[in-house]
């Protein structure tokens, strides 16, 4: 289970704050169990240690459910689609 | 990295104060905006070599800076992180909610320093379809503060000017529960001008909308160095202006109009007070030295109101400051 805590300096403690569509209020911590975990894969599709790891603000602590890796077969990058290639042409006027 | 188009929407807009002018700072806050512009400012250097052709032979990259607006509901939450970009001295009193003060001062460039008396300058991150821009430098090249009554929500323009852009780490986005300024918040208030004008004379209903603009006619000043962006943003001289629809009832203010007779006003716009120091959070907008530059007041058809058509310019004032903004807010600034 995940473990979100938010401490902004600059904000009054208990302040509700939406990190990532998860409340949490400020200078507290909130439990995200698997079903959370899910729910925030699949609007970020990202890992939630990735989609905070840039943070000054937000820690993120305990074990994670979803990777980087999991999420990566959750969400396949797209695939481009090929060129049709040109059927061959019928004008057979040429041929002797 | 984005794989298709996206929204605005989906973008988002974040500051901090910069401890060392023009080095990268991650968000403190995210700033919910109705638009921004920020861009990348450059005119790029095209050689006129004369070599037996009338085209442009080369380009190279020149000096460049960073420039734009920002459009954003008024909030006490963060319209202080930009307050304090600018040419202002701020002060801080009372003890949560506080009471924040900016007035006018005379520096000539932007800069930063810790603490909530000094000006700072800003990191501002903006988030486009997933790829992250990372402005430096920033300050206000000037603001204004509008209310219109056809939605009655105080409304701000910020005008951005600042140093460099690159691309920074993609930032985690937090966001808290909004607070506006409606229909309800708004009183205004007017008096002659003074140091510190009383304006105990009742709130004033005759104001069809309301701005208060401030411009401080910045330039983007490059020196010689092996760098493109910017050395530091250079402050002019600052014009601040109030403009509103009067309806127009006598001929008192036309006179003080022709004579430039030198007024006071007030807008404040409050949350759960009538007054700035019973208020939970409150924005004052002041002006405590104007004249009416413009003032219009025609017959424009018979279904018409009959309305004066006003710009009045701020102007210094013995023992007082020009003007004056004031934020109550929860948020600490230290």
């Amino acid at each position: 289970m995940l473990e979100i805590t938010v401490d902004f300096p600059n904000f009054p403690k208990g302040t509700e704050m939406d990190v990532g569509g998860v409340l949490v209020k400020n200078g507290e911590t909130t439990k995200l169990d698997e079903d959370a975990e899910l729910a925030f894969v699949s609007r970020h599709r990202q890992a939630v240690k990735d989609k905070f790891s840039n943070s000054k603000q937000v820690k993120l602590s305990g074990t994670a459910k979803y990777g980087p890796s999991e999420v990566a077969k959750m969400f396949p990058a797209p695939v481009e689609p090929s060129e049709e290639e040109a059927p061959e042409s019928e004008d057979k006027a040429g041929e002797k | 990295m984005a794989t298709t188009p996206g929204l605005g929407g989906g973008g988002s807009v974040g500051v901090a104060f910069e401890t060392t002018m023009g080095t990268y700072e991650a968000p403190d806050v995210f700033v919910p905006i109705l638009s921004e512009s920020l861009e990348y400012t450059e005119d790029k250097y095209l050689s006129e070599q004369i070599r037996q052709q009338s085209i442009h032979t080369e380009a190279k990259p020149s000096y460049y800076h960073v420039e734009g607006d920002i459009e954003l509901e008024v909030d006490p939450n963060n319209i202080l992180y930009f307050l304090y970009a600018t040419r202002h001295t701020p002060t801080k009193t009372g003890v949560g909610p506080f009471t924040y003060k900016f007035v006018p001062n005379s520096a000539g460039t932007g800069a930063t320093a810790a603490g909530p008396t000094t000006s700072k300058t800003l990191s501002i991150t903006i988030v486009r379809n997933g790829e992250v821009f990372g402005y430096t430098g920033c300050v206000l090249s000037g603001f204004e503060f509008s209310v219109n009554t056809d939605t009655g929500i105080l409304m701000a323009t910020l005008n951005i000017m600042g140093l460099a852009e690159g691309e920074e780490a993609d930032p985690t986005e937090v966001w808290i529960a909004p607070v506006l300024y409606g229909a309800d918040a708004h009183r205004i208030y007017l008096d002659a001008a003074g140091a510190t004008p009383a304006f105990a004379g009742g709130v004033d209903v005759n104001h069809n909308g309301f701005t208060f603009g401030v411009n401080f006619n910045p330039t983007a000043e490059n020196r010689v160095r092996s760098d493109r962006s910017a050395s530091y943003i250079a402050y002019h001289i600052t014009e601040g202006t109030v403009s509103a629809d009067i309806d127009f009832l006598t001929r008192d203010d036309y006179d003080n109009f022709v004579s430039t007779n030198k007024r006071a006003i007030r807008m404040e716009s409050l949350n759960g007070g009538a007054t700035l120091a019973a208020a939970t959070d409150g924005v004052r907008l002041q002006a405590n030295n104007y004249f009416f530059n413009s003032y219009a007041a025609p017959l424009e058809g018979m279904g018409d109101l009959v309305a004066a058509d006003t710009e009045g310019r701020m102007l210094g004032i013995t023992g007082g400051d020009a003007y004056e903004v004031h934020v109550k807010s929860a948020v600490a600034i230290t």
